[in-house]
């Protein structure tokens, strides 16, 4: 997914250039939008695996309601990236059902 | 309001009724607009930011407005106020011509002199036009007018510019 | 835990929490706001349209500038806010609360009063496929591109014709995206017509008694299949058909998301007017769950508009019990934001939603 550029009513402030990794690629993306956003626009639709089928699960509401966009970011799974910004040198992972809880 | 509308979900200028267009004397005076607002909703900014008070809502503000034409200054500021987008206006010219003013949030904007497709309410072409002028509007709803033959100021409600 | 310093809770910064935060601290009283996303403002972040209603409320404002105007109501002296945090759970009798704090830990509190509005969340239909990558509801589409600046996607179909698939395909149109069809189960629109009008006149063509039958793709949305539907909602033989997207956009619409109200034992009721099940709540907006009050779309799906009001009063009727301001100014101010919400309902728009308060009001919860 591209950004938009222009745009009739809306102007979009871009802040500083971060960079997050996802499954090892290092993704460029801006710092204030939220983990999907960055996703997004580096083409990554399939954020997860269902618990149950297996499938390939994407983003369904984009305001932390439904679970559809759980991810492992930063070695915590289930967390929902629809709602949470990124950060510098973040870590994401898809996430396989129901994900791994590690031991620090 | 009949089913029928709801069912295609757009207006044909007989939807929208002979009373609520001003009379071809008073269009070829000065503009008028024409409030295409046939729905009871709750909405009132056309009546509020009339700067003459010419547009009515009244107390219930599920009330179609009404326009006093003779107290009407043209000025326009109803057709970037509507919520719905829903009024425009309309001046018949000496030459047989009619200028159409329309609410535009779309990017880009137009530019003077740009030829259009005229789109009816259903979005099919039905003449072409010229762009006669350009408002901006510092809350970003402007307004676009063009030029088009007298026969079509009832129904052409669209601009599609033509690539240049 | 937490010894408290606050005397409300409000959880959701939308229009409802946030006009509850104005009157809360218009009469001296201390609030805590939590909200999970990164902007307060709730939907209206994301409506970049005028919006209807009478002038009181904002009306014909972008839904985008009336946090802001909101927020100016408010004395920041006396608002705390965590926002990217989430309410997580209310235990009463003491009303304990926990919250997951800046989405990193988790904090406790106690306060004698609170406040949800958290809004609504969207409907998924049934279909073959319905799951795929690609799949949005219409207000992840408005994320995406009105609050985070994204194409959503190049080739849309939307799929429902209330108010809100409506304006998203002519947000849509401002995003530089196509729509290439608006499809609608019922046989008729339900949205304004106004609004309708706008996005036919621009060239999205909208089918009536049309649903989807099955998104096409393996790993994302390539298609869809479309069927017409007969006067009894049964899909017409022979009828489909195949369309080329990249985005499935539903707005089929919205359901209240009260489970926090359920977690802290208000009772529910079934009002199918409000949006279904809904927690019981008294002209006050008080819950059945003593010092615990819902407002806006979280009780009942309806209009930023509404929901503001519903806030206000949330807010004066916490006021009045903590004796911040004299019965008779209370009485005088809730008097007045009642009668705005008979006006606001009293059109034809607002029959479904009166006679679901009428209901509402003839049932007690047991
Ligand atoms: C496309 C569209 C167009 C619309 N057009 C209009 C219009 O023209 N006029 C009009 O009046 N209305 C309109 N509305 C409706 C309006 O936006 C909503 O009715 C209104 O926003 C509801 O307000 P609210 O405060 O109840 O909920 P919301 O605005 O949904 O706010 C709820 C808030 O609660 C937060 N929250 C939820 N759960 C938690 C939790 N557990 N912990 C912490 N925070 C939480 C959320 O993050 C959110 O910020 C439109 C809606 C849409 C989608
Ligand atoms: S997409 Fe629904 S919770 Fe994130």
């Amino acid at each position: 997914m591209d950004r938009i550029k222009n745009h009739p009513i809306l102007d979009f402030e871009k802040n500083e250039k971060i960079t997050i990794s996802f499954e090892g690629r290092e993704i460029e993306c801006f710092r204030g939008e939220t983990i999907v956003s960055a996703l997004s626009v580096a083409g990554i639709t399939t954020l997860r695996e269902n618990v149950k089928t297996h499938r390939p699960q994407g983003l369904f509401c984009a305001i932390g309601k439904c679970s559809s966009c759980l991810m492992e970011v930063n070695g915590v799974p289930n967390v929902r990236t629809c709602i949470v910004l990124v950060e510098d040198g973040m870590t994401v992972r898809r996430q396989n059902g129901k994900g791994v809880l590690h031991e620090d | 309001m009949n089913n029928d509308i709801r069912k295609k979900g757009y207006l044909h200028y007989r939807d929208i009724g002979e009373s609520r267009f001003p009379a071809e004397e008073l269009i070829k005076e000065k503009a008028l607009p024409v409030i295409e607002c046939i729905e009871r909703i709750p909405c009132n900014p056309c009546e509020t930011s009339c700067p003459k008070g010419a547009i009515v809502v009244g107390e219930n503000i599920n009330d179609l407005p009404v326009c006093n034409y003779s107290l009407c200054s043209s000025c326009g500021i109803c057709i970037t106020r509507c919520p719905g987008l829903a009024i425009f206006m309309v001046k018949l010219t000496e030459k047989g011509s009619a200028v159409i003013s329309i609410p535009w949030e779309i990017y880009p904007l137009p530019e003077k002199g740009d030829r259009f497709e005229g789109l009816d309410r259903l979005g099919n072409k039905i003449c072409e036009g010229e762009i006669t002028s350009i408002r901006k509007i510092n809350h970003k709803t402007h307004i676009v007018s063009g030029e088009v033959s007298a026969e079509f100021y009832k129904e052409v409600r669209h601009f599609k510019i033509k690539n240049k | 835990m937490k010894t408290d310093s606050f005397d409300v809770l409000v959880i959701g910064g939308g229009p409802a929490g946030l006009c509850a935060c104005a009157e809360l601290s218009r009469c001296g009283i201390k609030v805590l706001l939590v909200d999970e996303g990164p902007v307060l403002g709730g939907q209206l972040v994301k409506q970049t349209h005028k919006f209807f209603g009478s002038r009181e409320h904002y009306a014909g404002v972008r839904g985008i500038e009336i946090p802001d105007k909101l927020q100016e109501e408010i004395d920041e002296k006396l608002i705390t806010v965590y926002s990217s945090s989430t309410v997580v759970g209310i235990y009463p009798p003491n009303n304990n609360v926990l919250i997951y704090r800046d989405q990193k830990k988790v904090e406790e509190h106690s306060f004698k009063y609170i406040i949800i509005a958290t809004g609504a969340s969207e409907n998924m239909i049934l279909f073959e496929n319905n799951d795929l990558p690609g799949i949005y509801g219409a207000g992840a589409v408005q994320t995406l591109m009105n609050q985070y600046g994204i194409i959503p996607g190049k080739n849309m179909l939307m799929v429902g014709a209330g108010n809100i698939g409506l304006i998203v395909s002519y947000q849509l149109l401002q995003a530089g995206c196509r729509v290439k069809k608006l499809i609608e189960a019922a046989p008729s629109i339900g949205g304004y017509l106004v609004h309708a009008s706008k996005i036919i006149r621009m060239g999205i063509p909208v089918q009536t008694s049309t649903t989807i039958l099955k998104a096409i793709g393996t790993e994302k949305v390539e298609g869809a299949i479309t069927v017409k539907l007969d006067e009894n909602w049964n899909q017409i033989e022979g009828t489909e058909e195949e369309i080329e997207v990249d985005t499935i956009c539903l707005s089929v619409g919205l359901a209240p998301s009260y489970k926090l109200a359920v977690h802290a034992g208000c009772k529910q009721i079934f009002i199918r007017e409000l949006g279904g099940m809904i927690p019981w709540r008294n002209s006050s907006q008080e819950t059945s769950v003593n010092g615990i009050y819902i407002a806006g779309d979280a009780c009942g799906v309806e209009e930023a508009s509404s929901a503001m009001i519903e806030g206000r009063l949330a807010g004066l009727n916490i006021a009045k019990c903590m004796k911040r301001l004299s019965e008779k100014a209370c009485n005088e101010k809730i008097d007045d934001n009642l009668i705005s919400l008979d006006k606001l309902r009293s059109g034809p728009f607002g029959e479904r939603i009166v006679e679901g308060i009428r209901k509402l009001e003839g049932k007690s919860y047991e």
